[in-house]
């Protein structure tokens, strides 16, 4: 349509006392008397009939339909002012329905509705349009009203919501699409906060259940442990501490300000736990032992009277802090372990071993001494023997013989001596091999066999073959020479020296039978002490006594037995002993 | 000859051999041992094993060494009744062994058997 | 079909000289030809052998190389050479290495013995330091063959007899004074293997 113009500018009109010009809201056409076709004053009527023809009305009026029907309402004006009278009647009445409407109308009554049937066309147009007003208005009000409902539903469930309702539902289907789009997004927002509460509520569950899982497990803990929060309340105390203090849980639980250390110690001091912080309280160091920071563990040795205080444990705690997850402290946890046991075994170790380097020291003196013996034993050797012969009285002679004798004793025990120290250890497996024993035993014998020859004695060696036993050689050696050359001395002229073995679990115990003089029951074990000898006049003076002791020492030191049987003086003795099997 | 630290020893063995007709050298360590080795004695060599500064091994590792063996029988005569494994290498230069204490007739018979040996090499 | 010889091959070494005369001196001559593998530094070797041949009524002599060994003799390693046996006939000198430190070493001579048809092998280790000689005895034994250790009490020092008996290969411990009368007794034609 184009920009308002007024129409003295559009006209270039100068008329400036026509009543339109200059004025300020233009609308020429409603000034009645304007000068715009010369100096006639028509009546608004005819004036209106060619102002509706007029281009400045025409780029004035906007809308284009209200154009049109002015225009044609115009008309319709000018030409009613031409007819008779009786049809102003008819319109008096159309113009009081037309009141009626507008009255129901201002009074909000948007179904009112007015008849269209009228004398004109105009009136009819007119009414139409009032009634197309009320319809606009009338839906107007219902769509208002509907959103009204809709954000009052809404509102509702939201409240309901609120109050933790979380079935309620707000509507989505709607003829507002705004009330339906907030229905539906309403909807969403319940459900991501229903799965959010319960993804909440699993992991406070899981938590609950972890740490009552903790609990249970610090419960059955093999070692005394109790546990406590941020505030040092006791929240766990296990079994095995109840054990230990014989204070129950029930007692302890939630009790606060170091009473979990009273069934320790009688009374409230700090425990371990509660050194825990750095930069510790330095009477730590009065109260424990060994102590030994590792990352934020504490440990350290002491010693506690539970139960009643004549009961002394040493025990090893360890105390460790607790913290949430965001790294705060939260509490700690303590175990306590009765190492009292433990202590004593350690120091019976040492003892054992200070006596055991104490022996070996001695042990070495011996060999020592033996070795060193042989040395001042030398000229007596050479000597002793050039004397005798230089010397021709009798009596001399038997002087020097005695001499040459006990020279020759102290060589024989100092032997011995060495031998017996050398073997104290026990052989440990390095030092042995696996051992035939039957060609082993057999060639013992064979050197053994002069002698037997002398006493006519017979050596039957029944070892079964393949019988293997895992041994220090030489130490083997010596052991069956002692027992046969024992065998052979005990025995009389003639008679069987037996030597058997057989397998007995992981050992082989081995028999060394002579049918010689034989033992009472009461010398069965003292045969095999030291510089022992069962009839000292009757025997050989130059048996040390010592052979059996180094027997017994050997067996030992392969972790066997050994020990005597015999039936009585006379009936012969039977030496067993065990060898581990290879 | 003989080398060991003990003087009773050294004086036992030279009566013993006094009585028997034979001479002996006397050598209280390795160092008068190779001495006398130089100035020319040859002949049987009773050697001590326990000797300090030089023991028994070490002394016959520096005659060889010296090239002072030839013509020499080495005994070793120690209160030792096994050798230690310093004797590795050393066994060809070793011609015989005796443990102190000794039976004197016995270390007289070797004594003289070995220096019938020796007198073989003499005749050669 | 030639018979091979009886072998006996002795392993000694310090106290070697004596303890071979005690075992030969005033004894028939053995039916086997015996090898001996003594410690012994050159020169003195032809010493030791003069010395026993003079006792024995076997003949001595120095063994040499290629030589082929006949029964009835004794026949000493030289000083300073590994000696070897081939095809249990024919001896081999050669110098090489030290075996067990020494040279010639028994190790290499009885280990050089191959099984025998017919003859028998016996190995023998007498007095002597060290452990040489105790691998051979297991291999004679390994060959069927029969082997003997010296005991301690006669022995001037125990340590080669005493490795030999470890190994569990050794028949008989003996003194000196018996070492002959067995020989004698294993080489006896009716003695069953």
């Amino acid at each position: 349509m184009g920009d308002k113009i007024s129409c003295w500018e559009y006209m270039t009109c100068t008329k400036s006392e026509c009543p339109a010009h200059g004025r300020p809201e233009g609308e020429c056409w409603r000034v009645p008397d304007t000068l715009c076709y010369g100096e006639e004053k028509p009546l608004l009527t005819e004036k209106l009939g060619r102002c509706i023809e007029c281009p400045v009305f025409r780029r004035n009026i906007e809308d284009e339909n209200l154009c049109i029907n002015l225009t044609h309402f115009y008309k319709q004006l000018k030409e009613n002012e031409c007819r008779p009278d009786s049809l102003k009647e008819e319109v008096a009445v159309e113009l009081s329905e037309v009141y009626e409407m507008l009255y129901k109308l201002s009074r909000g009554d948007f179904s009112a509705r007015v008849r269209l049937a009228s004398s004109t066309t105009m009136v009819t147009t007119l009414k139409s349009m009032l009634n197309d007003v009320a319809s606009q208005m009338q839906q107007y009000v219902e769509d208002t009203h509907e959103l009204a409902i809709g954000l009052c539903e809404h509102y509702e469930t939201l409240n309901r919501i609120c109050r933790n309702e979380f079935d309620a539902r707000a509507a989505e289907d709607s003829s507002n699409e705004l009330i339906a789009k907030l229905g539906t997004l309403i909807n969403k927002c319940t459900d991501t906060l229903t799965s959010s509460i319960f993804r909440s509520e699993q992991a406070e569950e899981e938590a609950k259940n972890a740490y009552q899982q903790l609990l249970n497990i610090v419960e059955f803990l093999p070692d005394a442990t109790f546990v406590i929060d941020g505030a040092g309340n006791v929240i766990a105390w296990n079994r095995a501490l109840q054990e230990l203090t014989g204070v129950g849980k029930e007692e302890m639980l939630g009790k606060t300000d170091f009473t979990y250390s009273v069934p320790f110690y009688g009374s409230r001091r700090k425990l371990l736990i509660d050194y825990l912080e750095d930069g510790a309280d330095p009477t730590v160091w009065n109260n424990y032992s060994n102590i030994r920071r590792t990352h934020n563990t504490l440990s350290g040795e002491t010693s506690i009277t539970p139960i009643s205080p004549e009961n002394l444990r040493h025990v090893w705690v360890t105390a460790t802090p607790l913290y949430d997850k965001d790294g705060n402290r939260a509490g700690g946890i303590e175990s306590v372990r009765d190492v009292t046991e433990l202590k004593r075994a350690e120091e019976e170790k040492a003892r054992l071993e200070a006596q055991l380097h104490h022996s070996r020291q001695m042990e070495s003196l011996m060999l020592k001494l033996g070795h060193d013996l042989k040395t001042p034993l030398t000229p007596l050797f050479t000597l002793l023997p050039l004397i005798r012969e230089r010397v021709d009285d009798p009596d001399t002679q038997r002087m020097l013989d005695i001499c040459c004798s006990n020279a020759q004793h102290i060589m024989n025990l100092s032997s011995k001596t060495m031998r017996l120290a050398g073997l104290s250890s026990f052989t440990g497996e390095a030092l042995r091999e696996a051992l035939e024993l039957g060609p082993a035993v057999q060639g013992v014998c064979l050197e053994q066999s002069e002698m037997m020859e002398l006493k006519n004695l017979r050596c039957e060696n029944s070892i079964p073959a393949g019988l293997f036993v895992f041994v220090v050689f030489d130490q083997i050696r010596d052991l069956f020479s002692n027992l046969i050359s024992n065998a052979v001395n005990a025995s009389l002229i003639g008679g069987v020296i037996g030597i058997s073995a057989r397998k007995r679990g992981e050992m082989v115990e081995v028999t060394v039978k002579d049918e010689g003089t034989g033992l009472t029951e009461e010398y069965t074990e003292s045969i095999f002490e030291e510089f022992f000898k069962m009839d000292e006049a009757r025997q050989d003076p130059s048996a040390l006594g010592l052979g059996l002791s180094i027997c017994k020492r050997i067996v030992l030191n392969h972790g066997g037995r050994i020990w005597a049987e015999s039936k009585g003086l006379g009936c012969g003795t039977s030496i067993l002993f065990t060898l581990p099997q290879a | 000859m003989i080398v060991d630290d003990n003087q009773y020893i050294r004086e036992s063995v030279e009566i013993l051999l006094q009585l028997n007709g034979t001479r002996l050298l006397n050598a209280s360590g390795g160092e008068e041992c190779l001495k006398h080795l130089q100035e020319g004695f040859r002949g049987v060599i009773l050697m001590d094993i326990m000797m300090p500064f030089m023991d028994g091994w070490d002394t016959i590792r520096e005659i060889v060494d010296r090239g002072l063996n030839d013509g020499n029988v080495i005994i070793m005569l120690t209160a030792m009744n096994e050798p230690t494994v310093k004797m590795d290498g050393l066994q060809e230069y070793v011609v015989d062994y005796i443990t102190k204490p000794f039976n004197p007739n016995e270390f007289i018979e070797k004594l003289k058997f070995y220096v019938s040996f020796l007198d073989g090499v003499k005749a050669h | 079909m030639r018979s091979d010889p009886n072998i006996i091959v002795i392993g000694v070494s310090t106290g070697g000289p004596m303890t071979l005369k005690q075992i030969f001196s005033g004894r028939d001559p053995l039916n086997a030809a015996v090898i001996i593998v003594l410690h012994i530094a050159s020169g003195m070797d032809r010493l030791i052998a003069n010395g026993l041949a003079s006792v024995s009524s076997m003949p001595v002599s120095l063994a040499k190389e290629s030589e082929t060994i006949q029964k009835g003799r004794i026949y000493l390693s030289p000083g300073g050479f590994h000696l070897k046996l081939e095809g249990n006939r024919r001896i081999v000198l050669y110098r090489g290495e030290r075996v067990n430190y020494v040279q010639p070493s028994v190790d290499v001579a009885m280990q050089s013995l191959r099984k025998s048809l017919h003859g028998r092998i016996i190995g023998v280790i007498l007095t002597g330091m060290g452990k040489d000689g105790a691998e051979g005895i297991r291999h004679i034994k390994g060959i069927g063959g029969v082997t003997i250790a010296q005991n301690q009490e006669t022995s001037a020092i125990f340590g080669m007899p005493k490795a030999a008996a470890q190994t569990g290969a050794v028949d008989y411990v003996l003194p000196k004074e018996k070492i002959w009368k067995k020989l004698a007794e294993l080489l006896k034609p009716s003695t069953s293997f």
